[in-house]
């Protein structure tokens, strides 16, 4: 059984491009190039190597892993690698331990591979940015066209399957911040989503991120307020994972996903050759910022060979902000600095707090005003501040 | 960096209704929805033997 740190979630490239052309897009609008390279498609030996590897790394590990299928659109491997991959990752695999989800824009969903899905307990995600108006400004084809009537036909496949309860497992939203969150988060809450988050748009201290004006200004962050405000409000709520993470954090709990909290998570990302990376979002940092120096393929290497290395223990180091101004912050328990690519400048690496710095601590503080007004004062990690009213 | 940190309780309180929680939360009359369930997951997690597993929670994750 292997010490140190353990997988926590592997990202399965099972295809390299997307049949639609997000504006936002980290993989094919960012710096990097390298997807140019790749296989479309994962190939049959590549698929077998990679659920080799799983099953093996499973053994040596005592916790559980999740397997997510992501891209690009990962519904552009087709019915029959789907079938063949998901078929022998859940033979190998229980539910309890080791969850398997996609998250896929939707446009490709049908009901055969929803029926596949189903059988083989594979859960699904669909990245959708609010009602039609609000989808549109990111999230358009390759002709510039809108996505969002197909995006809506696959929610809808989604919604009408019999085994909807497990398979709906939430919507994944990129933030619009001159978008009103009440109406998105009316739509998602209409749409039946069963659980939401909501990402930031990538962007650093290079290039500032869509509809932030200033590194000072706090557009995501009286965004997010916002929607916490909706979420504390609402009688019938649904998770909201960034919100939920905030919340828990400010009460000394744990978080559930990078991004926020001090936890170092074990993420590996597998491209469609086989070659293991680091977390995909570096990529909006530099021209192969995800890549380790050794060119570890799952054909060659073990997982374990690679979590065992002093460069992913570096990597995963990356959670823990390296800036002295994110290390003397009195709510970096909470913030944990963010993700790394939003911490990149030329000049100084990683080596800065978020570019979102002040849309952090315009949310949890937010969070914690609010928390505090409900009674929670004694349970708080961090005072509330008395120029901060709910 | 206006305060400092401070331990977080070892205990929570009973789940609070939102009273006073700001003009927009209604009065619920019971538990508070979000609240009873995240603050219920904190306690499990502080349990010495809790084995907490967060790969569960993870499917919305990525673009
Ligand atoms: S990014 Fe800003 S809010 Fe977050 S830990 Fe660093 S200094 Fe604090």
């Amino acid at each position: 059984m292997d010490a140190g740190i353990q997988l926590d979630t592997v990202l399965l490239k099972t295809a390299s491009r997307c049949n639609i052309d997000c504006s936002y897009c980290y993989v094919y609008r960012g710096p990097d190039t390298a997807w140019r390279k790749q296989p479309k498609r994962m190939r049959p030996e590549v698929l077998a190597a990679v659920c080799d590897r799983l099953v093996e790394q499973a053994d040596r590990q005592r916790a559980g892993f999740a397997i997510v299928l992501h891209g690009g659109e990962p519904l552009l491997l087709g019915f029959d690698g789907l079938a063949s991959m998901l078929r022998k990752l859940r033979s190998r695999f229980s539910l309890e331990r080791h969850p398997i989800g996609i998250q896929t824009n939707g446009t490709l969903l049908t009901r055969e591979l929803l029926d596949l899905f189903a059988e083989t307990r594979t859960s699904v995600s669909v990245s959708i940015d609010g009602p039609r108006e609000v989808n549109d400004i990111g999230r358009l084809d390759h002709r510039g066209a809108s996505t969002h009537a197909a995006t809506m036909r696959g929610i809808d496949l989604l919604d009408s399957h019999d085994e909807r309860e497990f398979l709906f497992a939430g919507t994944l939203s990129v933030i619009q911040p001159a978008a009103d969150p009440a109406i998105v988060y009316r739509f998602l809450k209409d749409l039946g989503s069963p659980s939401m988050d909501f990402l930031f748009q990538d962007g650093n201290h290079d290039r500032l991120p869509p509809g932030k004006a200033r590194f000072e200004s706090t557009e995501y962050g009286q965004w997010l307020s916002r929607v916490l405000d909706l979420y504390l409000a609402d009688p019938s709520p649904v998770p909201i994972r960034v919100c939920d993470d905030t919340i828990k954090l400010c009460l000394g709990g744990e978080s559930q996903k990078e991004g926020r909290g001090n936890k170092p998570y074990g993420i590996l990302v597998i491209e469609t050759d086989g070659e293991i990376r680091k977390n995909d979002t570096l990529r909006a940092s530099f021209d192969g910022a995800d890549r380790f120096g050794n060119p570890w393929n799952v054909t060659t290497t073990s997982l374990s060979t690679v979590l065992a290395s002093p460069e992913f223990i570096a990597y995963a180091g990356m959670h823990s902000p390296e800036s002295q101004v994110c290390r003397a912050c009195e709510l970096l328990a909470i913030c944990g600095g963010g993700m790394p690519l939003y911490r990149w400048s030329t000049e100084r690496g990683y080596d800065n707090p978020s570019v979102y710095c002040h849309d952090h601590k315009a949310m949890i503080r937010h969070a914690v005003s609010r928390l505090d007004a409900m009674g929670l004062r004694d349970a708080l990690v961090v005072r509330p501040s008395p120029d901060h009213a709910p | 960096m206006d305060q400092p940190t401070k331990q977080p309780s070892s205990r929570l309180p009973e789940v609070a209704a939102p009273e006073g929680s700001g003009a927009e939360t209604p009065d619920f009359g019971v538990a508070h929805p979000v609240l009873s369930r995240l603050m219920e997951e904190v306690r499990n997690e502080k349990r010495v033997d809790a084995a907490y597993d967060r790969v569960h929670h993870r499917h919305n994750r990525g673009r």
